[in-house]
């Protein structure tokens, strides 16, 4: 299944079967909706939280506390990739425990040069090492926020195994968080309706 | 009965049968659960008696009017804990609720 995380919605569908949008106020259309939670204090990141629907996608972007309390929280899918995220030890640990994907995306890469780039380059490999050590869940997307950021999966995939990502076991989380909200035999990991008891 | 409490069920009586283990002779052993432990079901089959430990299996179960595939790894904890332990699996993992 080729799904990939975009921030808007797109025009060209490249190889893939199909987007989650995510955005602040999700809206009914051919995608599948995910929901941007931007918190700077725990207490907004629960009133946002109650908003969501149970058929989004919920990612969360925030400093390093609002991250270690979203992660605690049942409704959170996701940590979303945004300029600015700090992923420590110890929130990687939690996330693998409480079932929380992390988000890497390729559009970070882009929209970033020279040092910075450099410097996102060591973080991302770093982040990767610790995340193989807990087998946390993580997803390889594009994060595009535009027609021209979205790049085919193959060549997504190709890029984070470069940096020592383990791109089959990433394609198993997500395919995973996609048929949670998709698939109506899928109940949980382990679990799964597989027809009628004749 | 919702089919996901299945994992908070008692399993002596329901018939169930290995689809996946990571011993390929074991694929196939169909029958009824007639005794459980902490990491093995019994299973009566046409055969006899044979001991199936449960962790790394997948086993197929009919439950509340469906086929189920439930993961040995879920059910891995002895029986007299399954209510709590297999309530608190559902209500804290990520399951489907809609």
């Amino acid at each position: 299944m080729k799904v990939d995380f975009v921030r808007f919605k797109p025009s060209l569908t490249y190889d893939y079967d199909n987007f989650v949008v995510f955005d602040e106020n999700p809206k009914n259309g051919e995608f599948l909706k995910g929901y941007v939670v931007k918190a700077r204090s725990s207490k907004e990141l629960l009133q946002k939280l109650r908003r969501a629907k149970m058929d989004w996608f919920v990612g969360v972007v925030g400093d390093l506390n609002v991250l270690k309390y979203a992660v605690m929280r049942w409704r959170v899918d996701l940590i979303l990739d945004f300029e600015g995220r700090v992923l420590d030890y110890s929130l990687i640990k939690m996330a693998r425990e409480k079932d929380v994907a992390i988000e890497f995306s390729f559009a970070r890469f882009l929209r970033c040069r020279g040092y910075e780039r450099s410097k996102l380059f060591e973080e991302v490999v770093e982040t990767l090492k610790v995340i193989k050590k807990f087998d946390t869940p993580f997803v390889l997307t594009s994060g595009a926020e535009n027609d021209y950021e979205l790049r085919p999966k193959r060549q997504i995939l190709e890029f984070f195994e470069y940096l020592g990502a383990d791109v089959e076991r990433a394609e198993s989380w997500i395919e995973r968080l996609v048929r949670r909200y998709t698939d109506p035999n899928y109940i949980m990991d382990g679990l799964e309706i597989v027809g009628e008891d004749p | 009965m919702r089919p996901e409490l299945v994992i908070a069920h008692e399993w002596i009586g329901l018939n169930v049968e290995v689809v996946k283990s990571v011993n390929p002779c074991e694929v196939g052993i169909r029958g009824k659960v007639v005794d459980e432990t902490k990491n093995t079901l019994k299973i009566m089959t046409e055969k006899g008696l044979k001991t199936v430990i449960k962790k790394g299996r997948v086993f197929r179960v009919k439950f509340a009017g469906k086929l189920m595939d439930v993961s040995g790894d879920l059910i891995n904890f002895r029986p007299e804990e399954r209510i709590r332990r297999g309530l608190i699996l559902l209500k804290r993992g990520k399951v489907r609720r809609w």
